[in-house]
Order: structure tokens, then sequence, then C-alpha cells
């Protein structure tokens, strides 16, 4: 996974990672199969900026029923980034 | 707020004004926007009202934005630029936009029809001749007649008596048209006051001489605007059989019936010469009465003006609520009336728009006398219009007081002493011959 655009798919914004980006914290979605390595580095491509830590989860899908047929949204990766204190990411800031 | 507001350009009742306000008042503006959309939207990922400002920004755009924040803004935006221009607008603003954008100052240019300028004529002085209404002979007769009926003695009537105007006789009868009777012509045991006009004309007055207890047969001819379409000019025989009648029993006119009535006379033609003096002293505040009104009718004929027709179109809604007021008391809706008289909404108001444009032109000209003659409106004149006010309603001065402390109420009060106060200079001043 060389580009950072494969490993990055959105920024995650909420009440939560709002609230989160006073830590110095900015949350992704990630590609599923990006370890927290290749992360980093992305981040810190992406934004011009430098990380300290990365916490992932993989956030499964829910169950969706219609009726009798079952089906299952797709499980994401959801990556909160720490960042070096000082740096900050534009897309979020302003918020 | 900051406003400024200019008027460019005034021709007729149109006017057009400039008014502009502050960057921060926009900005305040937006604001407001701001925490009044947050309730409303969802974004996915917040709760309602949690949505941050710069966010909420971005998803409502910022064209949309700036146009709701100036609908936030423009009411008391107007309120502000009419009470500095002193206009007095009788339709709706119509904003036109000339600069919104963030950071600058507003500017609107702001159309609305306003109050017409009044020429007044003359309206001192007017000379109007009253028309006195000598009571005669006749209307003492009727005042005396009035005050008998209303002591009098209903008394039944021996069987064989001839039945005269003014009894209430109890019939039966049954009609017909060619011999054949027809829906609605029977009744037994019907109670009608002979002259009362109940029935058909000519039915009432042929009974008159019938005696009780006797059956008689009536020739009578529908009216050509009988609501019955089968019976409409027809000729119909009915046959009646009067069971029994009552009389009202008039006391005879002598002093006892004088002194029962009437505490302050005496005698027959005391009785007499006292009705013939409140009867003239009647005639002659009506006669007053009518010459005032005649004397604001030629003032506001006097003066010319070019109302605006939304005024009188205001004034027709605003009478027709009252109309609806009134109907409501009987128990009747709008919708019911014009079923009813079989008419239309928009039939009623073409025929009152004349009343309605005599009723501007009486208001604006009496406005421009209070401006003309600088007519004021001080407490005691106020306290006395809520005297009134509180006696009809039977409570004390005070607490009407209280309820109509509010501003606006208020004005309309000072506003009615005006007018009242214009009204008094045109009767005092008039010259009544």
């Amino acid at each position: 996974m060389r580009n950072y655009a494969d490993v990055l798919v959105k920024p995650m914004i909420s009440e939560k990672t709002i609230g989160l980006i006073e830590e110095n914290k900015y949350t992704f979605i990630v590609a599923k199969e990006a370890n927290k390595i290749e992360i980093a580095h992305a981040v810190e491509e992406a934004f011009k900026v430098k990380v300290v830590g990365v916490n992932t989860r993989i956030v499964k899908g829910k169950v969706k029923r219609m009726g009798r047929y079952e089906g299952k949204r797709s499980d994401v990766k959801k990556a909160i980034v720490t960042l070096r204190e000082g740096d900050s990411i534009e897309m979020f800031s302003g918020l | 707020m900051e406003v400024n507001a200019k008027v460019l350009n005034h021709e007729g009742n149109e006017l057009t004004m400039e008014v502009t306000a502050a960057a921060a008042d926009l900005e305040q503006a937006i604001a407001v926007t701001l925490r009044k959309a947050a309730k409303e939207v969802k974004i996915p990922g917040f709760r309602p009202g949690k949505v941050p400002a710069k966010l909420l920004e971005g998803y409502i755009g910022e064209h949309a934005l700036l146009q709701e924040a100036l609908d936030e803004m423009l009411q008391p935006l107007y309120v502000e630029a009419v009470s500095q221009t002193e206009i007095f607008p009788v339709d709706r603003p119509h904003v036109e936009v000339v600069q919104l954008k963030r950071g600058d100052e507003v500017k609107v240019n702001i159309k609305v029809t306003v109050k017409p300028e009044v020429e007044l004529g003359q309206y001192k002085g007017i000379e109007v001749t009253k028309e006195v209404y000598v009571p005669t002979e006749e209307d003492i007769d009727q005042e005396i007649k009035h005050m008998q009926e209303r002591i009098a003695h209903i008394i039944d009537l021996p069987e064989g008596t001839a039945l005269e105007n003014g009894d209430t006789a109890i019939i039966d009868f049954e009609g017909f048209v060619d011999d054949v009777p027809f829906e609605g012509g029977k009744a037994e045991k019907y109670s009608l006051t002979l002259g009362s006009n109940t029935f058909i004309p000519g039915f009432e007055d042929q009974l008159v001489g019938v005696k009780t207890g006797e059956a008689a047969d009536v020739n009578v001819t529908f009216p050509e605007d009988y609501h019955s379409e089968d019976l409409k000019g027809k000729q119909a025989l009915f046959k009646v059989f009067v069971h029994e009648a009552r009389r009202r029993d008039l006391p005879p006119v002598d002093d006892d019936f004088v002194k029962d009535m009437r505490e302050d006379c005496d005698t027959v033609a005391e009785l007499r010469e006292k009705l013939r003096e409140e009867l003239n002293e009647k005639a002659e505040q009506l006669a007053v009465q009518n010459a005032q009104n005649k004397a604001l009718e030629q003032v506001v004929a006097n003066a010319s003006m070019d109302i605006p027709a939304i005024m009188i179109d205001d004034r027709l809604d605003q009478m027709l609520q009252e109309f609806e007021g009134q109907l409501q008391y009987q128990g009747l809706t709008l919708e019911r009336f014009f079923q009813l008289t079989n008419s239309t909404r928009a039939e009623w108001r073409a025929a009152q728009k004349d009343r309605a444009e005599e009723a501007v032109k009486q208001d604006l000209v009496l406005e421009a006398i209070v401006k003309a003659e600088d007519i004021q409106a001080d407490e005691a004149d106020i306290d006395k219009q809520m005297q009134e006010i509180a006696d009809s309603y039977g409570k004390p001065l005070a607490e009407i007081k209280a309820t109509f402390a509010n501003n606006d109420r208020l004005k309309f009060f000072e506003y009615n002493v005006k007018m009242l106060k214009a009204i008094e200079l045109i009767n005092t001043s008039a010259v009544i011959s």
C-alpha cells in the first residue's frame, strides 16, 4: 500500500470525534487491510504532521434484515491518530 | 440594531426607501438563524442541537444562510426604518436586496404603499341645515297606544264575536289550488294574529268580520315572488274555521290611566302636552345629529385624496370580520350566511366597497384634521374613554387600565380620542341653521 489515498478512506466526523480533537486525536475511516504503521505513514504524508500514536478498531457492520432476507453491512476500520503536540489537520480544524 | 433609512422616492402613494444595517447586525442574525437551524437539521453523528456552528454553515450553504438571516432581521429592520422615516405604510413592503454579503453592511430597497396625502378642504364652520321633524297628533296617539298596549289585558272573545284587526284567532285551514289540496296548505288550531302579515297578503284581511265558531272561505292569490315554484301567482281557496279568538283589551285613556302611567302628569291633556315636548326634544336631537353627520360628510367631500386600493381592501377585510362576529351572535357562520342568501364573498365585498371607501376616507380626513389642528390626547381624555368601557363591563377603572396598559393598546385609545376630538371640532364649529 504505497499511496496514502489507498489507506485513508475518509475523516470521521461526529460529536465524539470532534471532542477528541481537543486531545489532538483525529479519527479516520481507513482501509481494512491497513496496519497501524501504514496509517501513521499515510497521515504524516497526507497532512504533513507527525504522528505519535495510532489506535485502531474494526467496527462490525450491523446485521440488517428486510423481511426474511438477512444481510450484513460491511465492517469498517476506524483509526484514531494522535498527533505530536502543536500539529493539527486542517480538514477537521475550524470546526 | 444600527439602521439607516433614507427615502429615495415618493411618488403618489408609492414610496421607496433605502435601508442599511450594520454588518454586526447581520452576523447576529446569522447566529440566531444557526441556533434555530441547529434544532431542526439532522446530521449523522450528531444529536439534534449539538451540531457545531461551522459544520452547520457548510451544511446549509452560504446563500441559503444569508437569505434566512435576512428574513430574520427584516422585521425589526423594517420597523426601525418606518419609525425613522416617519411614514405610514398601509401595505406589506416589497423588499429588494441590494447588498447582502458577510462582513459588509446589509443594503435593501424597500418599496411600500403609504397613506395618501390628504388635502383638506374647508372643515371648520361648515354650514348645514337641520330638518326638525314636527310631531303630529297621530304621533302622540301612537305613543299613547303603545302605553295602552303595555298594560293591556288579553281577553277571550265570546263565541259569535266578529274578528277585528289585531285579534289573535285560533283557526283550522286547508288550502286548495284548482280544487286540489296542496302541500303545506293545511293546519289545525293555528294561532294567527290578524294584521301581523304572517300569511300571504289578503288572507288576514278577509278574516276580519268573520265570527268565532264559524267557517269562512278565503280567496287569495299567491304573490309572484312566493318561494314555492308550484304556487307562485296561483289562485287559491282556503277553507277556514275559526275556533276562538283573543283580543288585547286596551284600557281606556282617562285621567286614572294617565296617573298609572306617569307620575308627573294628572290629566290626559297634560300627558299629551308632555309627550309632545318629549317628541319635540327627540326630534331636535335627531336633527342636530343628522346635521352633524351631514357636516362630517361635507368635510370629507371637501377633502381630496388618492386612496390606494389596498386600504379599501383592508377595510373590507375588517368589515367582513366584524360582520362575521355579528353573525356568530346569531349562531351563524359566514359560510352558512352566504349559502342562505345565495351569494358569495366576492359579491358581498363588491356591495360593501363604497361603504368601505367612505369609511377609509373619513378616517383619513379626520387624521389630517388631527394633524392640521395639532390635536392632542391627554391622559384625562384617555381615562374618560376607559371609564366608559369600564362602566359598560361593570368593572373598576383601575382594572381596565391594567388590561390596556400595553403600549399598543394605549396608542389605540389615544388615536380614538384624537379622532373623536376631530369630530367634535367639526360639530362645534359647524353652523347649523
